[in-house]
């Protein structure tokens, strides 16, 4: 068995790269991941981990320095947020499409302008079309749990596609409880040593990697990274499964469903905002008020199966979002869910809801409010007016 | 042994038939530093003349005998910083991590990756085959061509004729990196050139080895193929490319006895036809300034 | 609306000539589109150019495979799949040569051809082998897809009048072979016996020896790998690498003079292996060799030599038994 530590989300997210014995950390500080990148070096050197620590001049160098790790067959760990994601945009892409696997976490922030430090998911939404996997965490156990599953995930044969564990910044890096960690042994046996070697640079078995490639066949590498970032779906299930079975824990795979059984309305929520979102539909429930809550985890690849089928027979959902749609004006996981419903999308009565950019806190009055407005609308299908998170003028 | 004996024995790693234009002093460099390395190497090479014209193949097949990566024009130092510790970390310090890039991979884009590389003293050879300009996408300016050049974006016309500025001696900058070892080639000095890249190549083990080389580039200085050699000669001559060395036992410098003037190594070149008076005085005391500043930190008088 | 695909060899001016019909397309009223393939474009490596000629809008934006006409600058490109590849029944083929229809292997399907010796007029007037704006000359006569007087202005204006004059002589002396009967005219080449044609001929005659190397993802290397893709396990190539031989480009067939070495004036000081960029200099029992398999005739090698003991030489003179010793190009 484990132990109880009281961590910080970021600690968390440190604690787990440092089980998964990580060949090499390269990351570079900024608000509000520094303490994980901090934490590790710490790690290193106190010697608790054996981990190569390069201290980096930037986040695009942080991703390159790991990429080569990865390319000599190395298990590699990074951490960043908002404009340090942006700046790494270059190597971050092309680590995904090289299909060399490792675990990335993001503490989310905004992006700039206006200046801002604090939190938002902007950062890690804005590249989920960069063909990394991204899950997205509510607690600080979950942020554990996750970078040690991301490996198994990212490393598996049939997926090889780098693994982003994004939480909040701040509402989660920042926040302190207590996190069952496991034992060492545990992780061993539950997460055994690298062994991808599709790509490994090496004198003794020379080849190029990534020569000059024509469209078509590029198109063929394109079409198979989509077609195992499909396939990945399973196998995250199969792998929550897994880890439940050893460790007690199951987080439900692609998504998270709160009281959706009987549901009329439903809340779709995802990372940190998810805790506050089930105590919403306690207290509507105690209301007289038939409300459920889907959690997205897994946004790449999106679950759109799962939300199909989760929101069959409901009357009416909101997605709400920390992040927002510039052209769609509004959320983008609301965008994304309309998709996966296709058809069916106007059966319901649906809207988006905005909040906690730039920091700006998601209360529970934000989200009970919500409610009570699907309910209100529950029965005129359709789509109604965005609903943003903020004061009155 | 003689240089002479080193290249005849020494394999070529490179696919004997790559794109790169005739005569062109890049893919000299390349051969030669990869022949120096041997078969124990992995090799960067970032987008450039030599990535374009085939070292990192075409489709499913290779441009080298040795491992080959492309990697962004930006972070060559930093992706070879993480192929180097994981070699030192599986125990095989033997194997040579060796990058060869141009002047945009090294100068301008990818300069921040190279300067903290060199900083950490991370274990490879990082060689520049300066042809002081982005001759692959076209002959346009970079933060190393020469005062006076036409570039594609420093074209010569009645308002602005060519580069207005000096070239950024990067060679110097990155000694001050205090990193392991640093020097000046020029493939008109062969037997200096091999000696250094073997002694960058024993250097790479303990720390950041950097060679800038002088490569002359016929299609895009202007001037017919068979000459690269003699201009390569000539800038030497000059006292432009100083031929020096630092280790840890200081900086040498290569005495040019009997210097000739700029005003007769740009003769015939094309891309300095434009060159005025003005600008042929500044280029002279630039080479001046040069020389004599790497004479001084070599502690040899004038 | 016309479709044409031009072939050529980097620095023949494939782009230019084609921008420049473009120019006078659109200076005559009509529709002109031109795209150029870019693959690695280096002196003397193939290199494809996509032009399109019409009364009305020009909407498509893609690669031509079944053109109506072919524009091909150098007759050493025809040992290519891709050069022919898709001409459409009775389509116009302009070329580059001095050869006759018969021996340039046309395709069937081909209409007339037209063939003009480009390389000969532009060595004549230009000491130099850039054909484009002789073969624009041809271009207009066979076609008429231009007005000739607008064509030929922009060729003054953008390249100057000798290479106007160029285009005249082209325009004269270009010869039709139709599919069935006899050539419209002589070709130059048998008429006309100046040192210049005949240098050209024996040239032609010496670059025809090399094969000529395809551009990786052209046509012509799909049709000659088709299953390539399929053979290889799904696994290994997850990741974009290479895993089947080695990429080599036939450099020797760039080569219009070759280094010969006078072992009579050869004092093995070894500068020439030192400095060749190729690789081409060897060491064999103790005496220094050249190898023709990928030299790309640089000249570096004789330059350098403190003996003179490297001249070079050009490249036809060794046409007889060059097939033998050009072994590049396994693409």
């Amino acid at each position: 068995m484990g132990e109880i530590k009281v961590l910080t989300g970021n600690y968390a997210a440190s604690e787990a790269a440092a089980l998964c014995r990580p060949d090499l950390v390269a990351a570079y500080p900024i608000t509000p991941q520094s303490s994980v990148a901090e934490k590790l070096a710490e790690f290193a050197a106190t010697g608790r981990i054996d981990s190569n620590i390069v201290q980096v001049e930037g986040e695009h160098s942080a991703m390159s320095v790991v990429q080569g790790a990865a390319a000599a067959g190395g298990r590699v760990f990074t951490a960043t947020a908002a404009q340090g994601l942006a700046f790494m945009y270059e190597p971050y892409f092309r680590m995904s499409t090289l299909r060399l696997p490792m675990v990335m976490a993001i503490s989310t922030r905004e992006m700039t302008s206006p200046e801002t430090v604090w939190s938002g998911q902007q950062d890690a939404i804005s590249v989920r079309e960069a063909g990394w996997i991204q899950v997205y965490c509510d607690s600080n156990q979950e942020i554990l749990d996750m970078v040690i599953q991301g490996y198994r995930i990212a490393e598996h044969p049939d997926v090889l596609i780098p693994v982003n564990v994004c939480y909040d910044g701040f509402y989660s890096s920042h926040l302190t409880e207590g996190v069952d960690v496991p034992t060492q042994k545990e992780i061993d046996e539950f997460l055994p040593a690298p062994s991808f070697d599709h790509a490994a640079l090496d004198p003794k078995d020379p080849f190029s990697l990534d020569p000059m490639t024509p469209g078509p066949l590029l198109m063929k590498y394109r079409k198979d990274h989509l077609e195992a970032m499909t396939g990945a779906e399973d196998i995250i299930e199969e792998i929550d499964r897994e880890f439940a079975e050893k460790f007690g824990r199951s987080y439900g795979g692609m998504i998270e469903e709160y009281r959706t059984e009987d549901a009329d309305v439903v809340i779709i929520t995802i990372a940190g905002m998810t805790g506050t979102g089930k105590d919403a539909v306690d207290i509507a429930r105690n209301k007289g008020i038939r409300a459920g809550l889907i959690k997205l985890r897994f946004i790449r690849p999106f679950p759109a199966k799962k939300i199909r089928k989760a929101l069959e027979g409901k009357k009416a959902f909101c997605v709400i979002d920390r992040s927002v749609s510039f052209g769609w004006s509004e959320g983008p996981n609301h965008t994304e869910v309309k998709a996966a419903l296709g058809d069916a999308t106007e059966t319901y009565a649906h809207f988006s809801a905005i909040g906690g950019l730039g920091g700006a806190d998601i209360s529970l009055k934000d989200i009970h409010g919500t409610i009570e407005r699907l309910e209100a609308v529950k029965d005129e299908p359709g789509e109604k007016e965005v609903m943003w998170y903020m004061e009155e003028d | 042994m003689s240089y002479l004996d080193v290249l005849k024995n020494a394999e070529d790693m490179v696919s004997p038939g790559i794109s790169a234009c005739q005569g062109c002093g890049g893919e000299l460099i390349l051969r030669r530093v990869l022949q120096i390395a041997g078969p124990n190497t992995i090799v960067g090479v970032p987008p450039g003349c030599m990535a374009g014209a085939g070292v990192v193949g075409w489709n499913y097949q290779n441009g080298m005998k040795i491992p080959v990566h492309i990697p962004l024009l930006t972070n060559i130092a930093s992706f070879l910083t993480g192929v180097s510790q994981m070699y030192e970390r599986k125990g095989r310090l033997d194997v040579n991590v060796v990058a060869v890039a141009g002047d945009g991979g090294t100068a301008d884009a990818g300069f921040q990756a190279l300067s903290a590389a060199a900083e950490r003293d991370e274990k490879m050879l990082y060689v520049c085959y300066d042809n002081e300009g982005y001759m692959n996408t076209g002959y346009q300016r970079s933060s190393t061509t020469s005062l006076g050049s036409r570039t594609s974006t420093t074209p010569i016309g009645d308002v602005i004729n060519g580069k207005r500025q000096h070239q950024k001696y990067v060679p110097l900058i990155l000694a001050m990196h205090e990193c392991s070892y640093v020097a000046t080639v020029s493939p008109s000095d062969m037997p200096d050139m091999i000696r250094k890249i073997e002694k960058g190549l024993e250097a790479s083990k303990k720390g950041f080895a950097y060679i800038h080389a002088f490569s002359p580039c016929p299609t895009g200085w202007s001037y017919k193929e068979d000459m690269g050699i003699e201009v390569a000669g000539q800038a030497v001559r000059s006292n432009l490319f100083p031929l020096w060395e630092r280790d840890e036992e200081g900086f040498r410098l290569k005495k040019n006895p009997s210097p000739i003037s700029v005003r007769e190594f740009v003769e015939g070149i094309g891309k300095f036809r434009t060159l005025t008076e003005k600008d042929k005085d500044a280029l002279q005391e630039l080479a001046d300034r040069r020389y004599a500043t790497v004479a001084a930190l070599a502690g040899m008088a004038e | 609306m016309k479709e044409i695909r031009l072939h050529g060899r980097g620095g023949q001016g494939v782009v230019k000539a084609s921008q420049i019909i473009v120019k006078a397309a659109v200076a005559g009223g009509s529709k002109g589109q031109f795209i150029p393939f870019f693959g690695v474009e280096r002196k003397g490596s193939p290199v494809f150019g996509y032009l399109r000629l019409s009364d009305g809008e020009i909407r498509r934006k893609t690669q031509i495979y079944e053109p109506d006409m072919l524009v091909i600058m150098d007759d050493s490109l025809v040992g290519m799949e891709a050069t022919y590849s898709g001409l459409k029944e009775g389509g116009t083929i302009i070329i580059n040569s001095v050869k006759t229809r018969e021996e340039l292997n046309v395709p069937p399907q081909a209409g007339d051809v037209w063939i003009v010796d480009a390389t000969g007029i532009s060595e004549e007037l230009f000491g130099r082998n850039i054909p484009n704006t002789a073969m624009l000359g041809a271009f207009v006569k066979a076609t008429g897809l231009v007005e000739k007087d607008v064509l030929f202005e922009a060729i003054g204006e953008t390249f100057g009048e000798a290479n106007t004059e160029a285009a005249e002589r082209a325009f004269e002396e270009v010869c039709a072979y139709p599919a069935d009967g006899q050539a419209s005219k002589k070709p130059a080449a048998e008429e006309a016996g100046g040192q210049a044609v005949k240098k050209s001929a024996a040239e032609e005659a010496g670059r025809q020896t090399a094969q000529a190397s395809a551009p990786a993802g052209s046509s012509a290397e799909k049709a000659e790998k088709p299953d390539g893709q399929e053979e290889k396990p799904k696994r290994k190539h997850i990741t974009p690498k290479g895993g089947e031989g080695m990429y080599i480009l036939d450099t020797a067939s760039w080569r219009v003079f070759r280094p010969v070495m006078d072992k009579d004036k050869c004092v093995e000081c070894g500068l020439c292996m030192a400095y060749c960029p190729v690789n081409s200099v060897v060491s064999k029992e103790d005496s220094y060799v050249i190898s023709y398999d990928y030299c790309k005739g640089c000249g570096l090698c004789a330059k350098e030599c403190p003996r003179g003991a490297i001249s070079m030489e050009p490249e036809a003179d060794f046409a007889a038994d060059a097939g033998a010793e050009l072994t590049g190009g396994e693409m």
